[in-house]
């Protein structure tokens, strides 16, 4: 058995500890995250950085989710594989396996370019949360708006290796014209609109996730950084970050898939290009592959399939391929 | 008392407000189990621990499992807003409040080192270092008598091991899950129960 023994910290000494405990907690709370707040100046003008970002190795299976086990299953089974169930969002991959929807973003940047102060809007449609990736900057806001015909339960978590931490969980209410018949008529008379947007301003720096209660299947994740120095890569897995104060950096590439680091010297007067390989760290087990009894069977909801009207999903030996479009 | 004196003892008093605020209230081990007459703190948190354990154990296998297998209901994280069946942990944790919220000053719950939800990760340095000590001696529970304001408690830390395959894969695959390597037989966390003592 193990036993612990505790000395009593002297009266006097008490006291400072207090104070220094005072004045330590006194910084982080001004300064949240990790690392010093950035100084941003008007009309700043750097270098430039260029690349594309390429993933190595292939995409590991996504997850499944038989739709009736959740909420609306034909409504949000309208991208599905046809057999009832529903696979995580995973990126679809560039002719040379480019990487899109990556975040590029140097660290620890002190000092240089303003930001654009432009909030990130995140929208729910189809039951996917769209951009399945952003990134943005301490002290934007986001906009949450649900295009569905259903409501979906918001929650944003703050991710840390401690445990992630709950900032915010309310209803997002469907535009209360949008009717979920409409959508699953054979004539598709449904039209996308927006209910009631949810604000939200984040306070800290770090990795976002979004996920609605309703339905476990929908992910979004977001990057906050201190500085505005990052970047989303484009279809073909390209980037460019403006503006750089000249300088050593780590350039770090993030994806929900992994994360890749490399240093890199930004000199004056000339643009850099460079070329990133990641590869998938995570997650590293996928027991959904595992053959498992099934007794929640599509049969249960009294109709022999749900129909992929928007979207069919096909996995393919390292890709999710989509036929038709989700957006 | 100088005026020096006095901004000294208003800095300390609002630090001390501010830290009780944050929920920083430091817990110190004072001695060790004293002896006597009666049964010794261990033994009662022995027979907690075997109880909860028990609990949960039949929760798993007689009503999650089999609602389950026998597609009646299933089990999920959000079981309120699904209409489900808690997970195993959610109903440990929820017997936990239960039994907190009774005031007779018994308390335990689930914690890791790294857990899906901060909340569930250790409250204090005494639990830190409790699970990382029965992360490296399982069979061995961590003890110690400690003080929170006026109360002694005595706390028990128990390691809490990966035994079925659900425990596994939904730590593995949580979308929060800091830690998404966990094996059968790993130690996933910790069973902490505290309960006061008099001193």
């Amino acid at each position: 058995m193990f036993q612990e023994q505790y000395q009593r910290p002297k009266r006097g000494k008490l006291k400072w500890i207090f104070l220094l405990a005072f004045v330590f907690v006194g910084l982080k709370v001004l300064t949240p995250g990790v690392g010093w707040t950035y100084e941003a100046l008007p009309g700043f003008t750097g270098e430039q950085l260029t690349g594309t970002v390429k993933l190595k190795g292939k995409i590991p299976p996504p997850k499944r989710f038989n739709l009736v086990l959740f909420s609306d299953p034909y409504y949000c089974g309208r991208i599905s594989d046809g057999k009832g169930w529903r696979l995580s969002p995973w990126p679809a991959l560039g002719d040379h396996e480019e990487l899109a929807g990556a975040v590029v973003f140097l660290e620890d940047v002190k000092k240089g370019k303003l930001g654009t102060g432009s909030p990130t809007t995140i929208q729910t449609k189809n039951c996917v949360f769209l951009p399945f990736v952003t990134a943005t900057q301490v002290s934007q806001t986001f906009h949450f708006q649900n295009w569905d015909p259903i409501q979906h339960k918001l929650e944003v978590f703050l991710t840390s290796q401690n445990g992630a931490q709950t900032l915010l969980g309310q209803n997002l209410q469907p535009h209360p014209e949008n009717r979920k018949s409409d959508f699953l008529s054979t004539e598709q008379t449904g039209l996308h609109r927006s209910g009631p947007e949810i604000q939200f301003e984040i306070a800290n720096r770090g990795i976002l996730v979004f996920r609605c209660r309703l339905h476990d299947y929908m992910e979004g994740w977001s990057l906050v950084l201190p500085h505005p120095y990052f970047s989303i890569t484009g279809k073909n897995g390209e980037f460019s970050l403006k503006d750089i104060p000249p300088g050593a950096y780590n350039l770090i590439v993030w994806h929900p898939l992994g994360k890749q680091e490399t240093t890199i010297e930004i000199g004056a007067g000339h643009t850099q290009a460079v070329n990133i390989l990641i590869a998938p760290t995570s997650p590293t087990t996928y027991p959904e592959e595992e053959p498992m009894n099934n007794p929640f069977g599509i049969d249960l909801v009294g109709d022999s399939s749900i129909v992929p009207t928007v979207e069919r999903q096909e996995w393919d030996s390292g890709q999710v391929k989509a036929i038709g479009d989700a957006s | 008392m100088s005026q020096h004196v006095k901004s000294i003892n208003c800095v300390f008093n609002s630090a001390l407000i501010l830290l009780v605020l944050l929920g920083l209230t430091t817990s110190e081990v004072r001695a060790e189990e004293p002896s006597g007459h009666g049964i010794p703190y261990q033994t009662v948190a022995d027979y907690i621990h075997d109880i909860i354990e028990a609990d949960r154990t039949l929760y798993t296998t007689h009503v999650d499992d089999r609602m389950q297998e026998t597609g009646t209901v299933i089990a999920s994280e959000s079981w309120e807003d699904r209409n489900a069946l808690p997970l195993p942990a959610q109903m440990l944790l929820l017997s936990g409040e239960r039994v907190k919220n009774r005031g007779g000053g018994l308390n335990y719950r689930l914690a890791s080192l790294w857990p899906i939800y901060h909340k569930n990760g250790p409250a204090n340095d005494f639990e830190k270092k409790g699970l990382q000590a029965v992360q490296e001696t399982p069979d061995e529970p961590y003890t110690g008598l400690i003080t929170q304001g006026k109360e002694s408690l005595y706390v028990a830390i128990y390691a809490d091991l990966a035994v079925s395959r659900s425990c596994v894969n939904c730590h593995n695959r949580h979308l929060l899950s800091p830690k998404r390597d966990q094996k059968l037989g790993d130690v996933m966390g910790a069973i902490i129960i505290s309960f006061p003592v008099k001193q």
